[in-house]
């Protein structure tokens, strides 16, 4: 192994400069994944003073923003893992909305009929993450962060229980709640959104 | 025979793990018959395909979502920065 002690020379790391370098990169990925702004701004922080007390095993091989990234990725998983076990895990209070989306005998209700006939994948590449982000902020707190380690950290189904304390089969029927309520939630937003012709 | 409810756990399911082989030939029997559970798959690959693509604009920096730090956070972390590198 030849990973230098010191960062090498052709690519030093800056410290003074990384709030203004990757701040607001870092700080875009931390909120997409925890949806909170405050919460993100901590994780920020959090990363720059951790990356400053681990210097000296920056190899210099990947880029700073890379190395810094790593870091962040780590923390935001250990908040998510705090803050799911502070809470209650599976909501298994029957009172799930996904119950009001099919009748007794398990079919989709008329009332959810044309949303779903309606393709989630006309959306518009400007419209998908303002909306996604709406509707996530909408699930409960455990299906949106099964949601959110799952397709967007891509995170493996051992490595999620892990991390949440779960089970699979827990994990599953929180995807599967979530994803059924995200394309219902997405798809009347955007018909709302559509309707206000607002312009934001 | 599967309702829908179940139906939309499986196509969910065959997201995270390999369907048996019953499973499968439910899931593709039901979804030939029924258009609504065929919208339903239709729409949880769609939302894991632009789940997946908005995250790598995301980290490619190629993003539509141009969020960042408030200056006061920014003010802040940079002077906790400069405290600790002292």
């Amino acid at each position: 192994m030849d990973i230098p002690a010191e960062p090498a020379p052709d690519a030093p790391l800056r410290p003074a400069d990384w709030v203004d370098e990757h701040g607001d990169y870092l700080f875009r990925y931390a909120v997409s994944r925890l949806r909170n702004a405050e919460a993100a701004e901590e994780v920020v922080q959090q990363t720059f003073l951790a990356g400053l007390e681990h210097v000296h095993q920056f190899s210099g091989k990947g880029s700073e923003r890379g190395w810094l990234t790593g870091i962040l990725k780590r923390k935001v998983i250990d908040l998510i893992r705090v803050r799911q076990r502070t809470e209650n895990l599976i909501d298994d209070d029957g009172g799930d909305p996904i119950d009001q989306m099919f009748d007794r005998s398990g079919h989709w209700k008329k009332s959810v009929r044309s949303t779903l006939m309606q393709p989630l994948d006309s959306l518009e590449r400007e419209e998908f993450w303002p909306i996604l982000r709406q509707c996530l902020h909408r699930l409960p707190a455990n299906q949106a962060d099964a949601f959110t380690l799952r397709e967007m950290e891509e995170l493996g189904t051992e490595e999620i229980c892990k991390e949440l304390a779960i089970t699979p089969s827990n994990l599953w029927v929180l995807l599967h709640r979530a994803r059924v309520r995200l394309a219902q939630c997405m798809k009347t937003r955007w018909n709302q959104d559509r309707d206000q012709v607002d312009t934001r | 025979m599967f309702s829908c409810k179940e139906i939309s756990k499986l196509v969910s399911e065959s997201l995270e793990t390999k369907l048996t082989f019953r499973q499968r030939v439910e899931l593709w029997m039901h979804l030939r018959l029924c258009r609504l559970c065929a919208a339903f798959r239709r729409d949880t690959v769609a939302l894991h395909r632009r789940t997946q693509q908005h995250v790598a604009e995301l980290d490619n920096d190629r993003s539509v979502a141009k969020a960042k730090l408030s200056s006061e956070a920014r003010q802040r972390i940079k002077q906790a920065i400069a405290a600790r590198n002292d």
